[in-house]
């Protein structure tokens, strides 16, 4: 009886020790399986990358829309890093690993950017790669000769471990202003690929109201991987309306305007009197002193008109640069009601020096009476339209930059503005490597539109300007 | 005959400085005013403001305020000349007009 008890329980134990074992296993088992823990080691990523470089690869059209039924491949253990490059980089979600991967995107026919490779975690604990095209916009990356995190102005293309778009983002100074994901493959434009889709919406405070205008557009470039990817990215941009009015009556700021919420403005038949102030024709003017005469004239009954003055560089070529150096394009205004009229030239200049005239703060001066233009293109526009390109040159952008934003660009936006589409400005620049908008190219634009009612391309000297009022 | 090489370079890199092109980054933004400095102007080399819009300019100036038309009208450089700059002998050859302008110290009150 006592040895058939010992037996028992030995047999007991036995049992009860392989059950902790078996216990222990499968705790164990889940832990490998579905590990969520946050960190990632880079001897975690050595060994998923041993196991899977030669699994991963592509043999499906790739990110371009083949018209000609060719297979692009990509094989993952084509691309080349270094281990020792690769870095990690603590987020919220634990960690990931990024390092520099070899070859070179092509964007707007240059070859330009860079490659990153990055290793981490999805939500299940599978780790995955994400492969980074960096592009930085060309035009920063001469200014800053390096790129920062916090100013980065650019494109970030990911793609998934089979080179597939998977998306990306839009930069400027540091902020993300727009999208980019992969072209719908249902879309027939491959070829031309202007496809647009817009939306518009627009928020208000008591005296600033923000209106935000987003657009779709197509686009492509040869990616690291040497095909073609063809994108959809989205720009939004914003316009401020400033009402300025400060509530109550009286100023008479853009009165009429259809977003205004500005004073009431006065019904004067008449401009006030020219003002006499010491310096009043000084080199700068305070756009808001000369576009504020605009609120003297009533909106109803008055007639608006926006004139565009040209400077031709090399009048009657496209050439950006001439005998008249680089050209100018001023802005001109005209309001009549009951026999009164209020003009205003206008232009956009650097306020600098030398070099520095490159990129620089901003300017506006009067360019009444003293431009000798080409070419001219006059608008009629409703008073409400008026009053919003009154209201874009009140408040200037601050920074011109000969190339990214010049009197060209400064005159194009506030008649867009003003719901006026200026001919195409655009040019190219340096073999593709900057589009800019040039006094040249608008300039030849406008004369191609020669005969047209408002179109002047024999040229004159612009109108003189009111000046600041009181 | 090195000697005269090099005169040769110095001579078309002079001509090739002073070609309008450049006059946006090296002309000097040349500056004017009346005696009171009620007028100002300030040309803008190679964007459209030139000495021939300033005298536009103060012309009208004068027109639209007769009693500054009084006394001393004068159209005054405020600027220095500068001989050094070779780049803008091309100016002071042939567009002398705004060098004989006489001078007033933009210093003084």
């Amino acid at each position: 009886m006592k040895t058939k008890l010992i037996s028992m329980l030995l047999l007991l134990s036995f049992i009860i020790s392989c059950k902790k074992d078996e216990q222990s296993n499968l705790k164990s088992i889940p832990t490998q399986v579905t590990d969520t823990s946050k960190n990632l080691s880079l001897a975690q990523v050595k060994d998923w990358y041993g196991e899977n470089v030669n699994a991963i690869s592509n043999v499906n059209n790739l990110n371009a829309i083949s018209t000609t039924g060719i297979k692009k491949s990509f094989n993952y253990s084509t691309l080349t890093f270094s281990w020792d490059n690769l870095q990690s980089v603590s987020n919220n979600k634990g960690n990931y690993w990024i390092g520099y991967l070899g070859g070179q995107p092509t964007f707007k026919k240059v070859k330009q950017g860079y490659r990153k490779i990055a290793f981490m975690k999805d939500s299940t604990g599978e780790i995955q790669s994400r492969i980074l095209e960096i592009i930085p916009d060309g035009l920063y990356y001469q200014l800053k000769q390096k790129v920062t995190k916090a100013d980065f102005t650019g494109r970030i293309f990911i793609y998934d471990q089979q080179y597939n778009l998977v998306g990306g983002q839009v930069f400027s100074a540091g902020k993300q202003i727009g999208l980019i994901k992969p072209k719908a493959l249902n879309s027939t434009t491959s070829s031309t690929l202007t496809n647009s889709a817009s939306t518009n919406s627009k928020a208000r405070t008591d005296e600033v109201s923000v209106s935000q205008d987003c657009e779709w557009n197509d686009d492509n470039y040869i990616d690291g991987n040497g095909e073609v990817t063809i994108y959809s990215e989205l720009d939004c941009t914003y316009s401020i309306y400033d009402d300025g009015g400060g509530g109550g009556g009286g100023g008479g700021d853009l009165s009429g305007s259809t977003d205004g919420t500005g004073g009431g403005g006065g019904a004067a038949a008449s401009a006030p009197a020219m003002s006499n102030l010491p310096g009043q024709d000084s080199p700068s003017i305070d756009p808001k002193a000369f576009m504020i005469c605009f609120g003297s004239l009533p909106d109803i009954g008055s007639t608006t008109k926006i004139t565009v003055y040209v400077q031709e560089p090399f009048p009657g070529t496209s050439f950006n640069i001439g005998p008249n150096s680089v050209g100018h394009v001023a802005i001109g205004l005209t309001k009549t009601n009951n026999g009164t009229t209020v003009t205003q030239v206008v232009g956009y200049y650097p306020n600098a020096t030398g070099m520095s005239k490159f990129s620089a703060p901003s300017k506006i001066s009067d360019n009444g009476g003293d431009l000798a233009y080409d070419v001219s293109a006059t608008y009629t526009v409703i008073p409400s339209e008026f009053n919003q390109i009154v209201n874009y040159i009140s408040n200037p952008p601050t920074n011109y930059n000969l190339i990214s934003f010049n009197c060209t660009n400064f005159v194009y936006n506030a008649c867009l503005a003003g719901g006026i589409t200026l001919p195409d400005p655009n040019t190219q620049l340096m073999f593709g490597a900057a589009q800019t908008m040039t006094p040249g190219a608008l300039g030849t634009n406008i004369n191609a539109l020669s005969g047209m009612a408002g179109i002047n391309t024999n040229g004159g000297t612009t109108p003189n300007s009111k000046g600041a009022c009181n | 005959m090195k000697a005269k090489k090099i005169i040769y370079i110095i001579v078309i890199a002079i001509c090739i400085s002073n070609l309008p092109i450049f006059n946006f980054f090296a002309q000097e933004d040349f500056t004017y005013s009346n005696a009171d400095r009620s007028f100002t102007y300030s040309e803008e080399g190679g964007k459209g403001k030139s000495f021939w819009g300033c005298q536009r300019k103060y012309g009208y100036f004068l027109c639209q305020h007769p009693d500054k038309d009084q006394g001393d009208n004068n159209l005054y450089r405020t600027f220095t000349i500068k001989p050094w700059r070779f780049w803008e002998w091309y100016q002071m050859i042939f567009h002398h007009d705004r060098f004989s302008l006489p001078y007033l110290n933009s210093n003084d009150k």
